[in-house]
């Protein structure tokens, strides 16, 4: 017994071994990749900390020569992409150690969202025909728990909180296409356990390495039923989000204004957002930004589209809203041509590409620098909303978001068609 | 006696040699050779079709699409790739009118973009103008000396054209075939400095014609790969006709602006 458990033991121990040379695979290629791609080298030579990408190799590679599990070896590579103290850097993989602390539904939404807003947990939006929407679930009610698992604030600390909050409070009452889960709310003084039936998935396209999630997207009419609303939580499948983009606005040719909708999309291929930008824009050669990569600087162009919406455009944005959503908000913002409301977007916005390390987990590099028109980085400054209006317990209770509010106010009581040129 | 004359004359010889290579090829010269070792310029001459069908794919980023590409004589082209995810890509000229439509939208091309799309109106011009239209596209053709990458030695020539920023081609000097041109090329997004790699070549019908390739764009790199090329096959003519949109932005040009 003793022979077999120290057999066991040895197979163990060598199988490391043959795994170790692969993690030492994947620390040179996440060390190297930065190096070589990383948009400006000037700064890996001196990083946020005082320190050198060069100078800090080789002591993390030593530590992840002298690790026992891949837990380990991932805590390290975090730690180590973290030193650039920039977003877009992740290394994404099955932790065995962080599984159980919080529960990690899958990527389909239940059809209600929840932010923290007063210091709870609160439902902020419910999805018109989804299963939270047929339940009956209301904005306002507190989530608890989902699947039998207490929802928990999380997030505290990381850097771009309010976008990591975001994504693990989603991850917390999210499933998978098909699955029934109970969910507790707390409704006033009353507890409310719902059992909702999760769409199957909608077989939205991915891109890349992002595959598998679900794009939520909807158009309707609000307001006076004379607004175009367009709520996008991803900038994914475009082979079908973009047609279903340009019907609404060929929908809308007589609305007196249009919405869209971005809070808590954390962005995804970055060209389309210029590409909704098009229909909003009559002017030719104006850009979102410029995205500074080494050796290639690439203006994010808008291509004027025939017939396009002419009247007032409101952006909705909050912490949650990062990347292509800040390129969409922060440069039509710049170019004068929408009016930008909620809170104060992620500062997350840097495009970058993901690709698979050796030990098989994914790692998120930025490729570049994104600079808004009028020469901002929105890069740990985010987009300021021109109006800053946040959601407040008491006005979800009575079914009001006053960041779509506030927009719906901009949009009736501005600029008549004359004045419209103006935006342009 | 005889053998200090056979190595005085041996010695002339290389001597003579070594002169003669000293001096340089012309780029004329570096071209010229291109098209005789390809093929010729008689096999060229009889290709007035090409369909080049395979993918394209963003190397390492899991991306990858089918592409075809067709073009005829007269200046007409159609390219389609269809990437997971965003959708098809186009681009194309029916001849006059030289046009993409992408994810951005569909767009005219013009200034730059336009000439070095259309000048070169031969079925052969998409990867062969050099050897095939070079008067029409470039003003001026140099040698530029040569240079050794990954132990391999290339004669460089740069090409300047009529419109836009010159490029140099880097031709194998063992083989002669084209391997890699680095070129500025103009794009609404701006100037997008690109290295486009030669991987691979086949010979179709008497042609060593480019199959795989490689475009390194600053951190990016797209290969694409052409398992199917075919000469002369007979294109439908509705394949180069202008689609709605661009047509609509033909039409849309042609109004007086308010």
């Amino acid at each position: 017994m003793k022979w077999i458990a120290a057999g066991l033991l040895l197979m163990c121990a060598s199988g490391w071994a043959q795994e170790r040379d692969v993690q030492l695979q994947s620390f040179d290629q996440v060390w190297q990749t930065i190096a070589n791609k990383h948009w400006n080298p000037k700064q890996l030579e001196k990083l946020p900390d005082g320190s050198s990408w060069a100078g800090i190799r080789d002591a993390y590679r030593k530590r992840v020569a002298a690790t026992k599990s891949p837990d380990e070896v991932r805590a390290i590579l975090r730690e180590l992409i973290a030193k650039i103290g920039k977003s877009h850097y992740a290394i994404s993989g099955f932790d065995a150690s962080r599984a159980s602390t919080l529960r990690q539904g899958g990527g389909t939404s239940p059809g209600f969202s929840v932010e923290l807003v007063e210091g709870k947990i609160l439902v902020t939006a419910v999805r018109a025909g989804g299963p939270a929407a047929a339940a009956g679930v209301k904005p306002g009610w507190e989530a608890l728990s989902a699947d039998g698992v207490a929802i928990q604030n999380a997030g505290q600390g990381m850097l771009h909180e309010d976008l990591r909050r975001h994504q693990i409070l989603q991850q917390q009452i999210g499933g998978y296409g098909g699955q029934t889960l109970d969910y507790e709310f707390r409704a006033g003084d009353e507890k409310k356990l719902l059992r909702l039936h999760l769409p199957k998935a909608d077989g939205s396209a991915g891109f890349g390495f992002m595959q598998g999630m679900d794009v939520q997207r909807e158009f309707r009419l609000v307001g006076q039923k004379d607004v175009g609303y367009f709520r996008l939580d991803l900038f994914l499948d475009a082979v079908r989000v973009l047609p279903q983009f340009e019907q609404a606005i060929k929908a809308c040719g007589a609305c007196k204004g249009f919405v869209i909708d971005l809070r808590g999309n954390p962005g995804g291929i970055a060209v389309m957002a210029n590409a909704m930008a098009g229909w909003f824009v009559a002017k030719s050669g104006v850009k979102l930004g410029t995205m500074y990569q080494r050796g290639v600087d690439l203006n994010f162009i808008v291509i004027p589209r025939l017939n396009g919406f002419t009247g007032p455009l409101a952006i909705l944005v909050d912490g949650a809203s990062a990347s292509t959503s800040e390129i969409f908000a922060g440069g039509m913002q710049d170019l004068k041509r929408a009016r930008v409301f909620g809170s104060r977007s992620a500062g997350a916005a840097l495009p970058s590409v993901i690709e698979v390390l050796p030990n098989g987990d994914f790692f998120q590099y930025a490729v570049a620098n994104y600079v808004s028109a009028s020469g901002l980085e929105l890069e740990g400054r985010g987009v300021t909303p021109d109006l800053a209006v946040a959601h407040t317990a008491e006005a979800l209770r009575q079914g009001k978001d006053r960041p779509l509010d506030a927009a719906l106010d901009w949009i009736y009581a501005n600029p008549t068609p004359a004045d419209r040129a103006a935006q342009h | 006696m005889r053998i200090q004359l056979l190595l005085t004359g041996l010695l002339s010889t290389s001597l003579l040699f070594a002169q003669r290579a000293a001096v340089p090829p012309t780029g004329q010269q570096i071209l010229d050779r291109y098209v005789k070792v390809t093929g010729g310029k008689a096999a060229y001459d009889k290709v007035k079709s090409v369909t080049m069908l395979g993918t394209m794919e963003i190397k390492g980023q899991n991306v990858r699409g089918e592409m075809k590409m067709y073009r005829i004589d007269g200046g007409k082209y159609y390219t389609v790739v269809d990437l997971p995810g965003v959708g098809k890509q186009e681009d194309g000229s029916d001849g006059t009118t030289v046009w993409d439509k992408t994810v951005l939208g569909p767009r005219l091309k013009t200034g730059d973009e336009k000439f070095l799309a259309a000048c070169a109106t031969g079925a052969m011009s998409e990867y062969q103008r050099t050897a095939t239209e070079q008067d029409k596209c470039y003003s001026k053709t140099e040698y530029s000396g040569e240079e050794t990458i990954a132990g391999k030695v290339y004669q460089k020539v740069t090409l300047t054209p009529k419109l836009g920023k010159p490029e140099v081609q880097y031709f194998d000097k063992v083989s002669g075939l084209l391997r890699r041109t680095r070129m500025i090329l103009p794009s609404p997004m701006g100037e997008v400095p690109i290295v486009m790699v030669i991987e691979e070549y086949k010979t179709i019908d008497g042609i060593v014609t480019p199959v795989k390739l490689v475009n390194q764009m600053g951190p990016m790199e797209m290969e694409m790969s052409f398992s199917s090329v075919r000469f002369n096959e007979k294109l439908p003519g509705t394949l180069f006709e202008l689609p709605p949109e661009i047509q609509a932005l033909v039409e849309a040009e042609k109004k007086p602006t308010p």
